[in-house]
């Protein structure tokens, strides 16, 4: 369980001694893999075995299936961001200050799936935090990527400022229960005498606080812009696993450390609602292709919202098998979207790598010249659409199955309406996507990407895959979950049938679900055994005019709907900055807080205006006093 | 017998799809004064484009080439699990309604993604038409589905046409209109042709020939006979007979045939009195249809 973090941390110390770039590019990427590879093993056997482990400082770490499952998702995420790495960050420079970044960042996401102590939970959150700023503001002489850099930093800091908060009221209880400590297990002993208006009141914090992170709207403001300022292999871990680490700690504290509450559920429904909605439909606007992605991802955790909302509130009100269902069907959806995602992240990478660009209304073309990205980035797209046989569908179709089939709780069957309609949506902006970057006239010529970076994004592909077609290879540990929550495994053996696929709560004839899929595949395999390209080639017609003289914009391509669907594109109330210092937001309630934040730091910070250095030496000396305060309470 | 059930299923609907057609051609040939083509033309049609000598666009993704099989696959599966004759479908299990939906969606956004793939504008331009369109009809199908499911309480097909053909409900009536105008756009009949566009070039066609075009018109008439068989298992679940007792499920088969005929009748003097729609306008069109699936949703739950 150490090993992985030994070998992040020499990675870290290894950069900073190694001057040659090329070198310390090689090594970095190499070890974040090997350590990525460690840590897939390390949660291979969390699901075979229970792991506990006791540091001192209260530094307790502990595998139970939960964080085994989030930890092969790193695992296989980092691993294949990391191969891509070693060739994709060969167009960017600055590689010591990657180097120690980028391993802390891997470093601080593992660590927080491990430990079990509040403490070291947001100490970790925070460097995890602070090492994905720097990798977001990668570019910093960019105007937009500072901004974006900026209010990422804002908000984040905002939502862990109200799960510190959170957690200093659960730890005052704690201390008037007899066992003053941090550990997730004597939080949880606190709660269950805490008197319940306190207990509501550390529920909403940690909700703000974790939502944030997720992107939910709408406290997603801050996705959409740091995912396209980042560079995109950055941006597969964000999306594809940093994000996730809310889902994480989310399912943690509202399942296994507090007692679960109806009302949290159904604020997790809505916001998933809000999130499903607004992220789609805001990404068919989009012309900026991460940008458009990244709206994805604000869609895709509200599908994951949806489905762990729906198993708080079902299992808060006791329905069981129903409500472990919907808890699976939401963490197998963060596993497929983390495939998924930082499949599509990674080809939009590969993208710029050969050309520099983002904006889709000038890209086309490129599937000429790039066959094997335009490949792995269509099977990205048709899983995120959620076609069968590919892993997007699998977790989608749980997620309808089960919310549609809650009729107690009358607002989940109209979520599962509303969230087809949205996967409509989905297919339609992935086309857009897909067909505007890669088919068409090629805008330029350019080569196919080196194959290290086909290799990590090909892994993700084959993930995508064999997820898809057999699923039960993450849902036999994501099962487990519930198991560790207390529900009679052998209740949801009864009614799951495990074999290839899982199916719904009531009894069925099983071999008809296997009897579907095994047509599928027949039909798909004779279509590929009897596929004959004609071997005639013929240009595409243009109706007679100059080919040069037709484009099909992205731009253009929803214009209508999105015409017809005005009223739905109000302005949620998002942070806009105006000025690098002065985030002008929401005006009663963050505007005051941090106008007065930042008269008291200016004061304190004159002298040290513009030097990071010192910046970031105040940050960790209130870091200590900070802990210096925790420790003079207790 | 589940098996056996399969296959003639999957005969029925891929012997009676073009047949259909061919109908609805006719139909139309007569309200214009025509004699009009016979009814197995669309047959002789395909059988022609199947014959035909392929000829492919310069592309660039292999998907041009594999989506026409591709989407026909999607919509054969489909048909499994439709109930054909017999109330339950061949293929049932708890959520088999959304895989429908999916499988169905499924066929027609791969269309579009492979007309995209040939690299020619025009057929860019129909896909994202195409979707536009689709993104309201999945919504209003969505709508209309959760609603049956909730009344019957359950996510099966054979379930939910057993329980409605024993007690019918005001919104299931009101969440089949919805599904009716959804079963008609997916159809591609005026005024919803849009993307499909046999009047202009603009269309997601517009790059397929010969076997290819065969089977993605195929796989569209295949498409269009599923769904009506489910509009017409949930709007008069009556004719389905019990089990797969001999007489019985023969007579529910010729019953299955005469209704789709009619339908299709419906459908087409539907067709032929109205004019084309502009994409913005057909878009407009749904949005209340949409809505009213929704509430369709409400009404279920307020027992209606």
């Amino acid at each position: 369980m150490i090993v992985p973090c030994i070998l992040l941390i020499l990675g870290a110390i290894l950069s900073l001694l190694i001057r040659n770039s090329k070198i310390c590019n090689i090594l970095i990427n190499g070890i974040s893999a090997i350590s990525c590879l460690l840590i897939i093993v390390v949660g291979v056997g969390g699901i075979l075995s229970r792991i506990v482990l006791s540091l001192p400082l209260g530094l307790e770490m502990g595998l139970d299936s939960l964080s085994s499952v989030f930890c092969v998702v790193l695992g296989i995420v980092g691993f294949s961001v990391s191969t891509y790495s070693i060739k994709y960050m060969e167009i960017y420079g600055r590689m010591r200050y990657y180097g120690v970044s980028y391993t802390s960042f891997i470093l601080a996401m593992y660590l927080i799936l491990i430990v079990r102590n509040a403490f070291w939970f947001i100490f970790f959150w925070e460097l995890m935090t602070l090492s994905s700023y720097l990798l977001v503001v990668y570019e910093d002489e960019k105007e937009e990527v500072r901004r974006a850099g900026f209010k990422y930093f804002v908000m984040t800091h905002i939502g862990v400022a109200c799960i510190i908060a959170a957690v200093l009221l659960l730890y005052q209880q704690t201390y008037l229960i007899g066992v003053p400590d941090m550990s997730f297990s004597s939080l949880s002993e606190a709660s269950r005498s805490m008197p319940s208006s306190v207990l509501h009141l550390c529920y909403l914090l940690l909700l703000v606080g974790f939502l944030v992170k997720t992107g939910a709207v709408p406290l997603h403001s801050w996705l959409p812009d740091a995912h396209p300022a980042a560079p995109s292999n950055i941006s597969a871990l964000l999306s594809g696993f940093m994000i996730k680490t809310a889902v994480y700690a989310i399912i943690r504290m509202f399942f296994f450390v507090l007692p679960m509450e109806f009302w949290c559920g159904i604020l997790l429904i809505a916001s998933g609602l809000l999130s499903m909605f607004f992220g789609g439909i805001y990404a068919l606007k989009q012309v900026d292709s991460k940008r458009l992605l990244a709206y994805s991802s604000v869609e895709n955790m509200g599908y994951i919202l949806l489905g762990i909302g729906a198993g708080l509130s079902l299992l808060a009100t006791g329905n069981l098998i129903l409500g472990s269902i919907a808890l699976s069907a939401g963490i197998l959806h963060t596993v497929n979207h983390a495939m998924f995602k930082a499949l599509l992240f990674l080809s939009a990478g590969s993208v710029i790598y050969r050309t520099g660009k983002r904006n889709m209304d000038v890209l086309g073309g490129l599937g000429k010249y790039m066959g094997m990205t335009s490949s792995l980035a269509l099977i990205g797209s048709l899983s995120a659409s959620g076609v069968p046989v590919l892993n997007g569908f699998v977790s989608k179709w749980l997620i309808y199955s089960v919310t549609a089939s809650s009729w107690k709780i009358p607002i989940l069957p109209v979520c599962a309406a509303v969230a087809v309609m949205i996967s409509a949506i989905t297919g339609a902006f992935l086309l857009k996507y897909w067909s505007s970057i890669f088919t068409g006239r090629p805008s330029e010529e350019v080569k196919e990407c080196p194959r290290l970076m086909i290799a990590g994004e090909a892994i993700l592909a084959v993930f995508c895959f064999i997820l898809g077609v057999y699923p039960m290879l993450a849902l036999l540990p994501i099962v487990k979950v519930s198991e560790d929550l207390g529900i009679k495994a052998s209740i949801i053996r009864e009614q799951l049938f495990l074999g290839p696929f899982l199916i719904g709560p009531v009894t069925i004839s099983t071999i008809s679900l296997i009897a579907v899929f095994s047509f599928l595949s027949l039909f798909l395999l004779l279509t590929f055994v009897f596929l004959r390209p004609s071997g005639i080639k013929a240009e595409p017609w243009f109706c007679g005019t100059r080919p040069s003289a037709l484009r099909f914009q992205a731009s253009s391509y929803y214009r209508n709907l999105e015409e017809a669907m005005r009223p739905a594109y109000i302005k949620i109330p998002r942070i806009t900055l105006r000025k690098y210092e002065e985030p002008d937001t929401d005006r009663f309630l963050v505007k005051p807080i941090v106008k007065a934040f930042g008269k008291i730091s200016r004061a304190i910070l004159a002298p040290a205006m513009g030097y990071v250095q010192l910046y970031l030496a105040l940050m960790f000396l209130a870091l200590l006093l900070i802990v210096g305060v925790i420790i003079w309470i207790s | 017998m589940d098996l056996i059930g399969g296959l003639i299923n999957l005969f029925l609907v891929m012997l009676i799809a073009p047949v259909l057609d061919g109908f609805a051609r006719k139909v139309r040939a007569r309200i214009h004064c025509r004699i009009g083509p016979p009814i197995l033309q669309t047959w002789y049609d395909i059988i022609k484009l199947f014959k035909k000598k392929d000829i492919d666009a310069e592309v660039s993704s292999r998907l041009y080439l594999i989506s026409p099989y591709l989407s026909l696959a999607f919509s054969l599966v489909a048909a499994l699990i439709i109930p054909i004759g017999c109330k339950k479908p061949p293929l049932g299990f708890t959520g088999d309604v959304l895989l429908l939906v999916y499988l169905l969606a499924s066929s027609s956004l791969l269309v579009a993604f492979g007309s995209t793939a040939s690299g020619n504008p025009f057929s860019g331009i129909g896909a994202s038409r195409m979707l536009s369109l689709t993104v309201l009809g999945e919504g209003m199908l969505a709508g209309s589905i959760v609603t049956f499911s909730v009344i019957a309480g359950s996510l099966r097909i054979g379930s939910i046409t057993e329980l409605l053909s024993t007690s019918p409900r005001l919104a299931a009536a009101v969440a089949l209109i919805p599904l009716a105008v959804f079963v008609y756009l997916e159809s591609e009949r005026v005024p919803f042709d849009i993307h499909e566009a046999e009047p202009e070039i603009v269309g997601i066609l517009v790059e397929f020939s010969g076997r290819k075009l065969g089977l993605i018109k195929y796989s569209m008439m295949i498409r269009s006979t599923v769904l009506a068989t489910l509009l017409i298992d949930l709007a008069v679940p009556w004719w389905l007979a019990d089990s797969y007792m001999i007489p019985f499920y023969i007579i529910s088969i010729i019953l299955w045939l005469l209704l789709l005929l009619l339908l299709t009748l419906i459908f087409t003097i539907v067709d032929s009195s109205l004019a084309r729609y502009r994409i913005s306008m057909a878009i407009e069109g749904l949005v209340p249809f949409l809505c009213i699936s929704f509430l369709s949703i409400v009404l279920a739950f307020l027992g209606v």
